[in-house]
C-alpha cells in the first residue's frame, strides 16, 4: 500500500505544512497537532520529520484516505519507531497478526489490525471507533482472515430496516371476506401478513406459516386450506402481485370445491395490517469480503432482513443485496451466486446469518 | 437484548434531534400509563432525544367522571350525565388555558387530556392520541363524545389490532411492554423465591399451576379452580391464584369471597390476597410455578401473559384480547377456549415437560423479540418519525 506521488503532493498542500493528527489520545489532547514540517523531512525522526498515514486500512490510496503526520504523531498512531520493525507480530505459537490483516477476537472484538507494539494491538473496527488489546487478549484470536486479495470498486453500505405497524381498519370474518378483501388490499398488506412473521419469530423452529395460513386453519378451522396456503413458498415469487394471485387463486379454488360457511368468533376475525417501513445507514461499510463477514456479524437482524428478503422482492433480477454486491462490484461471481440460491425462508434469521458467514468464510479460505 | 438492538435505536433516535417530543396524560403517579411514562421518557431523553411530560390538573369530580368515561369505553355499564360530559368539558378548557404546548410532537395518552387537541388549529405541530383503553366494545354514547377529537389528531396508536376504530386519520399498533429490569420481572435469587412459597404455605414438592390476576369476574377464577379441579383428579399438582382487590372495583370482595368458598378445604388451592406494591412476591410465585394459567374470559392485553413467558414459564391462556398476539398456539404456549380445554392443555403440559420447557423457551425468547420495553421504545420512535411522512416506506 502506497500513495501516488500525486495524491502526497495534494495532501501536503492540504496540510499546509503542519501536522494533521487530531487524535484526542495523543499528547495535543483535544487540539490538533499542527506541528510545523520539513517538505523534504519525509520519513525522518528528527526535527520538521513527517509520515504520510493511511487513515483507515481499508480506504483505498486516495487523498481521502490520506493524512499528513509529523514523526511523533505517526509514531503513536502506527506504533513502531522504526516502520517495519513490529510489521509482524508474533501472538502465540501458531498465530501471527501484521498490519492490514482483519481479526476476530475472542471477546467478540473485531476490525483490521492497525498498529503493533510490543504491548499492544490497535484495530480499528467497522463502525470506525478504534480498540487497544493488550498481548495477552491478542494471544485469544478467533480467527484471522489476513489482508485483503480482492477490493472492490463500489463498497458494500448495509442499512437497517425498523417496522410499524399500521392498522388498515379492514377485516374479514370468513373464507369469502378474506379473498376479497385479499384482492384489493395495497402490497403492503400482503408484504406484512407474508414477511412480517419472519421478523416476529425468526427465532422459532419450526417457523410459524403466514398469517392467512394460520387464521384459516386456527380461527375458521379448515386445516386443508391452511396447510395449502402455508405451503406456498415465496421464495418462489419475485413480486408481492404473483404472491397475491397464487394465494388468491388457491382460496377460491377451495371455496369452489368445498364451499365453506365458517365464521370466525367475535374477536378472532382477521385483522389486515401494513406496516410503515423505515430504512436508514447504518456504520457498517465493507471494501471486501473480511470486512463484509464482519459487518454481516454485527448488523442488526433487521439490516440482514432489509438485504436478503427485501431487496430480493423488489430486483428484476430476483437477486439478493449481497449477491448483486458481490456479482458486480467485488466479480465474485460464483459466491453471489451460490448465496441468491440459498432459501432464506427455511431458515431463522440467525441460522441464515451464520450460513452466509459460513459460505463466505469457506470461499475466502 | 443485544447490541445491535440498541444501535438500531440509536440511529433511529438520532433521525429525531431537534424535536420536542410532549407527552400529556393525567397524573405523574398510579397507574399504568403513569409506570409506562416514567420508564420510557428517561429512556427516550437517554437516546438524546427531547422528550418532556406534563400532566393535566383536574378535580376529583373529574376523575370520577373519566373514570366513568374507562369502564364505559371497557363496554362495562355505568350512568354517564349531561353534567358529567360539561364538567369534562370545563376541565379542558381550564388546562387549555393553563398547560404550555411546546412540543412539536403532542404525545396525548387517554381520554382525560384528549381535549387538548383544540390548540392545534392554533399552534399546529403534530397531535398523535394514544389510547392504552380496551375500547373494541365501547359504549357508543361516550365514543361518540370522545371522537370528535379524536378525529383532529394526525394519527391514533392502539395496542391491540381489535381495539381500532372507524376513523379518517392513520391508526398504529403498539402492544405495551414490560421492563426486564423491574421489580416484577427481574431475575431473583432461590432463597427470595423460596421465602415467598414458605410465607404463603406453598410446597416445592408438587407441580404448581397459577394465575395472577385481581379477583374480578372477567378473569374468571372460578373457571380456574374448575379445570384445576379436573387436571387434579388424575395428576398431583396445587393451584396458586394470586390477586389483588381494586379500591375501585367494589365487586372485587365479593369474586374473592366466592372463590374462597368454592376452594372450600382444599390445601391443594392457595387463594392469595397480595396487596399492592407486592411486585417481587409475584415475580417469586411465578419464577415458581410449573405452569401459568390466565383464563380469562376478557381482556386487555393481559401483560401478565408477557411476564410469564419472560420468565420461561409454559402459559396456557384463553384466546382473547392481546394474548394471541403473545401466545402464539402451539409455539410459544397453549391457547384453550374453555374449562376443559384449559384443564386439557394444563395435562399435557403436566405429563410432557420437555415439550413444556420448549414451549417456555419459545415463549421467553418471543417476548424478547417483541414485548420488552426496547421494542416499545423502538415503536415510539419510529411513531414520531411516521406522522412526519405519508409514504408507507421511508428511506433516510
Amino acid at each position: 500500500m502506497a500513495f501516488s506521488e500525486q495524491t502526497l503532493l495534494k495532501a501536503w498542500e492540504r496540510s499546509g505544512g503542519r501536522c494533521e493528527c487530531e487524535k484526542r489520545t495523543h499528547s495535543h489532547f483535544y487540539t490538533p497537532c499542527n506541528k510545523r514540517l520539513g517538505r523534504d523531512a519525509r520519513g525522518s525522526a528528527g526535527p520538521g520529520g513527517w509520515e504520510a498515514n493511511h487513515i483507515t486500512l481499508s480506504g483505498g490510496e486516495g487523498l481521502h484516505n490520506c493524512e499528513i503526520l509529523c514523526w511523533g504523531c505517526y509514531k503513536s498512531t502506527v506504533g513502531s519507531t522504526t516502520p517495519g520493525l513490529f510489521t509482524r507480530f508474533h501472538a502465540g505459537p501458531t498465530q501471527q497478526v501484521r498490519i492490514g490483516d482483519y481479526i476476530r477476537l475472542e471477546s467478540g472484538d473485531e476490525g483490521h489490525v492497525t498498529a503493533i507494539r510490543y504491548d499492544c494491538v490497535g484495530i480499528k473496527a467497522l463502525n470506525g471507533s478504534d480498540i487497544v488489546v493488550s498481548n495477552s487478549e491478542i494471544r485469544r484470536i478467533v480467527v484471522n482472515y489476513g489482508r485483503s486479495s480482492k477490493m472492490a470498486r463500489q463498497p458494500f453500505h448495509f442499512y437497517g430496516l425498523s417496522l410499524l405497524k399500521k392498522m388498515t381498519g379492514l377485516k374479514a370474518k370468513n373464507l369469502i371476506e378474506l379473498v376479497s378483501v385479499l384482492k384489493q388490499v395495497p402490497e403492503g398488506v400482503i408484504y406484512y401478513h407474508t414477511h412480517q412473521f419472519l421478523q416476529e419469530h425468526h427465532y422459532l423452529v419450526p417457523e410459524p406459516p403466514n398469517d392467512f395460513a394460520v387464521w384459516v386453519a386456527d380461527s375458521l378451522g379448515d386445516g386443508v386450506l391452511g396447510e395449502r396456503l402455508a405451503s406456498v413458498n415465496p421464495f418462489f415469487f419475485h413480486d408481492l402481485a404473483g404472491f397475491r394471485e397464487k394465494l388468491v387463486n388457491i382460496i377460491e379454488e377451495h371455496l369452489g370445491q368445498h364451499p365453506n360457511h365458517r365464521e370466525a368468533m367475535e374477536g378472532h376475525e382477521f385483522y389486515f395490517v401494513k406496516s410503515t417501513r423505515f430504512i436508514y445507514p447504518t456504520p457498517y461499510i465493507a471494501y471486501d469480503l473480511r470486512e463484509f463477514i464482519g459487518a454481516l456479524r454485527q448488523i442488526s437482524l433487521g439490516s440482514l432482513y432489509y438485504h436478503i428478503f427485501e431487496s430480493r422482492l423488489g430486483s428484476e433480477k430476483g437477486l439478493n443485496d449481497f449477491s448483486i454486491w458481490m456479482i458486480e462490484s467485488l466479480g465474485e461471481e460464483e459466491l453471489g451466486r451460490a448465496i441468491s440460491r440459498i432459501d432464506p425462508y427455511t431458515y431463522t434469521l440467525e441460522g441464515l446469518r451464520s450460513s452466509l458467514i459460513k459460505l463466505i468464510e469457506k470461499h475466502i479460505q | 437484548m443485544g447490541k445491535s438492538t440498541i444501535e438500531e435505536l440509536r440511529l433511529i433516535s438520532a433521525k429525531l434531534q431537534g424535536r420536542v417530543i410532549q407527552n400529556i396524560n393525567s397524573t405523574f403517579t398510579g397507574g399504568g400509563v403513569a409506570e409506562l411514562l416514567s420508564r420510557i421518557v428517561p429512556l427516550l431523553r437517554q437516546l438524546g432525544v427531547d422528550a418532556r411530560w406534563n400532566i393535566i390538573e383536574g378535580t376529583p369530580d373529574f376523575y370520577k367522571v373519566t373514570k366513568k368515561f374507562h369502564n364505559l369505553l371497557h363496554g362495562r355499564g355505568e350512568e354517564i350525565s349531561a353534567a358529567d360530559y360539561s364538567l369534562f368539558s370545563e376541565v379542558t378548557r381550564h388546562n387549555l388555558e393553563r398547560l404550555e404546548v411546546n412540543g412539536d410532537v403532542v404525545f396525548v395518552h387517554d381520554p382525560q387530556p384528549a381535549g387538548l387537541v383544540a390548540r392545534k388549529k392554533d399552534i399546529g405541530k403534530r397531535w398523535i392520541w394514544r389510547c392504552h383503553i380496551d375500547i373494541s366494545h365501547p359504549n357508543r354514547e361516550v365514543w361518540k363524545f370522545l371522537e370528535p377529537f379524536v378525529t383532529q389528531y394526525d394519527a391514533a396508536v392502539f395496542s391491540s389490532l381489535s381495539f381500532s376504530q372507524e376513523l379518517p386519520i392513520p391508526q398504529y399498533l403498539i402492544s405495551p411492554s414490560i421492563d426486564p429490569l423491574s421489580d416484577k420481572n427481574c431475575d431473583l435469587p432461590p432463597e427470595t423465591i423460596d421465602a415467598v412459597l414458605t410465607k404463603y404455605g406453598i410446597y416445592k414438592d408438587k407441580p404448581i399451576i397459577t394465575q395472577v390476576s385481581r379477583f374480578d369476574y372477567l378473569k374468571d377464577p372460578v373457571g380456574v379452580i374448575q379445570a384445576f379441579e379436573i387436571v387434579r383428579s388424575s395428576t398431583e399438582c396445587q393451584l396458586v391464584f394470586a390477586g389483588g382487590t381494586a379500591d375501585d372495583d367494589p365487586e372485587s370482595e365479593k369474586v374473592l369471597a366466592e372463590v374462597r368458598e368454592r376452594a372450600g378445604g382444599n390445601r391443594d388451592i392457595h387463594i392469595l390476597l397480595i396487596p399492592p406494591g407486592s411486585d417481587i412476591e409475584i415475580n417469586a410465585l411465578q419464577r415458581a410455578s410449573t405452569i401459568i394459567v390466565q383464563k380469562s374470559l376478557r381482556e386487555g392485553f393481559a401483560l401478565t401473559v408477557s411476564e410469564a413467558l419472560w420468565k420461561a414459564k409454559p402459559v396456557v391462556a384463553s384466546a382473547v384480547g392481546g394474548i394471541p398476539l403473545q401466545v402464539r398456539n402451539r409455539f410459544t404456549g397453549l391457547l384453550s377456549h374453555g374449562i376443559e380445554g384449559t384443564a386439557y392443555a394444563i395435562r399435557q403440559l403436566l405429563t410432557n415437560p420437555e415439550y413444556a420447557k420448549w414451549l417456555g423457551e419459545n415463549g421467553r425468547e418471543h417476548v424478547r423479540q417483541n414485548f420488552l420495553i426496547t421494542r416499545h421504545l423502538r415503536d415510539e420512535l419510529l411513531l414520531f418519525l411516521a406522522t412526519e411522512f405519508t409514504d408507507d416506506v421511508v428511506r433516510f
